[in-house]
């Protein structure tokens, strides 16, 4: 299961992997890491709460507290994000951009 | 400079906007996120052990790999009760990139910060600070807030940074508005509009119903009044000041709270008799935590925005009536 219900929509065996080839380092690993993990919990929220109606935030946020993984989070959001899958797989692929942006930063013309 | 130092400081500044762009497109996420005891950057450590108490296998979690190592540690407090979040950063990973670690940005959230702060700076305020003071509290607003205040812009200035601040009536945004249209303010009944053909000192902000935009409705929902008539310089340069301080954006605090908003001057007053320094629209009332008061004293500091990039509105979760 996913430790973050929207863990799914992220391809962090791939991110790991280039991480891992840029340090063996497993302090350096982690420290990069969580910035790619705050980095993709600020995106996902900013997607999700730009879509959710405000009266539902307080809900959203209580239950997400209390069972960050849990599937039914899914099921409440589709409720109102009917494309929260694309949308979520969305935030997850710029956030993979961002870390390869980081990685290997666009060559100068 | 390691080979990871761009990176991490490249991760870092993605990170960073990415905050930006969560606390400016939703304003109240920050009371909601404290509300629950949510801290974004301890999400992953709470998850784990939410987790691991529902007896989920480490070999069974979906995440980065550093994540379930932090099964390992036991959780202080049950992971269901809101102080559970423990904070399982190892030192050497905290040091690991110190070099660039700079000013952490979830500090711009933290208006207790203004508060604590503001009385050590001016202990007795007063409309003219001194000129270390006037750069200690822009210091601190910009660390605060993460807004770039100035006492002084472009060699212009108000007559006072500091004053009471008391409750405006609502303008019209063009000929014919009325008070029905302004739908944000709760309590728009309460203080009414000015009258009929009056007008603020810029007139109408949009010359006709048609041509209303939204920054029009926004200037009028989160406007000041100053006392531009009383800056320094204001006889010798009534023309030029006249035009430089329109909509001119500035930042207000109240120090009591650190509650800040920031809004755009949209009319002169009030007037030197009356014992106040500013005037706020409602909503700018209800933004400083001064909305039933009606009346408090407020620190106000231009905001250097040359881009106009900084949207106007509540900084902070405030918001109390």
């Amino acid at each position: 299961m996913s430790v973050i219900f929207y863990d799914m929509y992220v391809d962090w065996p791939a991110i790991e992997v280039v991480i891992q080839d840029l340090t063996p380092d497993q302090v350096h690993q982690t420290a990069l890491l969580r910035q790619v993990d705050e980095l993709l919990h600020y995106e996902m929220l900013t997607v999700i709460l730009s879509k959710l109606p405000e009266h539902s935030h307080d809900n959203f946020l209580a239950a997400f507290k209390a069972e960050p993984a849990a599937e039914h989070h899914h099921q409440f959001l589709r409720n109102y994000i009917p494309n929260l899958e694309d949308e979520l797989r969305m935030a997850g692929k710029r956030v993979q951009d961002q870390v390869l942006d980081a990685i290997q930063p666009p060559a100068k013309p | 400079m390691s080979k990871l130092t761009p990176v991490y400081r490249t991760l870092r500044q993605h990170r960073n906007k990415a905050v930006r762009r969560l606390h400016q497109t939703h304003r109240q996420t920050h009371r909601l996120l404290k509300k629950h005891g949510i801290d974004l950057e301890r999400m992953r450590d709470h998850a784990v052990k939410t987790a691991s108490f529902a007896g989920v296998a480490t070999s069974a979690l979906v995440g980065p790999a550093y994540a379930r190592t932090l099964q390992n540690s036991e959780p202080e407090h049950s992971p269901l009760e809101p102080s559970a979040i423990t904070v399982v950063t190892s030192p050497q990973e905290k040091e690991a990139f110190s070099e660039l670690a700079g000013p952490d940005i979830r500090l711009a959230y933290q208006p207790e910060l203004f508060s604590e702060k503001i009385e050590q700076i001016v202990p007795n305020p007063g409309p003219v600070l001194t000129p270390e003071q006037e750069t200690a509290v822009q210091d601190l607003i910009q660390t605060t807030y993460g807004i770039p205040a100035k006492a002084e812009l472009e060699g212009n200035r108000l007559n006072a940074v500091y004053g009471v601040m008391a409750g405006e009536q609502h303008l019209p945004v063009y000929p014919g508005d009325t008070l029905a249209n302004h739908s944000s303010d709760p309590t728009k009944e309460l203080t009414g509009m000015i009258p009929q053909g009056a007008l603020p000192a810029w007139g109408y902000f949009a010359p006709s119903k048609a041509a209303v935009t939204d920054q029009d409705i926004q200037r009028e929902r989160y406007y000041i009044a100053a006392q531009t008539f009383l800056a320094p310089g204001w006889k010798q340069n009534v023309n030029r000041l006249y035009t430089w301080f329109k909509y001119r954006k500035m930042v207000m605090v109240n120090p009591e709270t650190g509650s800040a908003i920031v809004v755009v001057i949209g009319d002169a007053g009030p007037s030197p008799y009356l014992n106040r320094t500013f005037g706020g629209s409602n909503e700018v009332m209800i933004g400083l935590d001064l909305g039933l008061k009606r009346k408090g004293a407020v620190y106000g500091f231009f905001v250097d925005d040359p881009e106009d990039k900084i949207p106007l509105g509540p900084v902070t979760a405030g918001g109390k009536l």
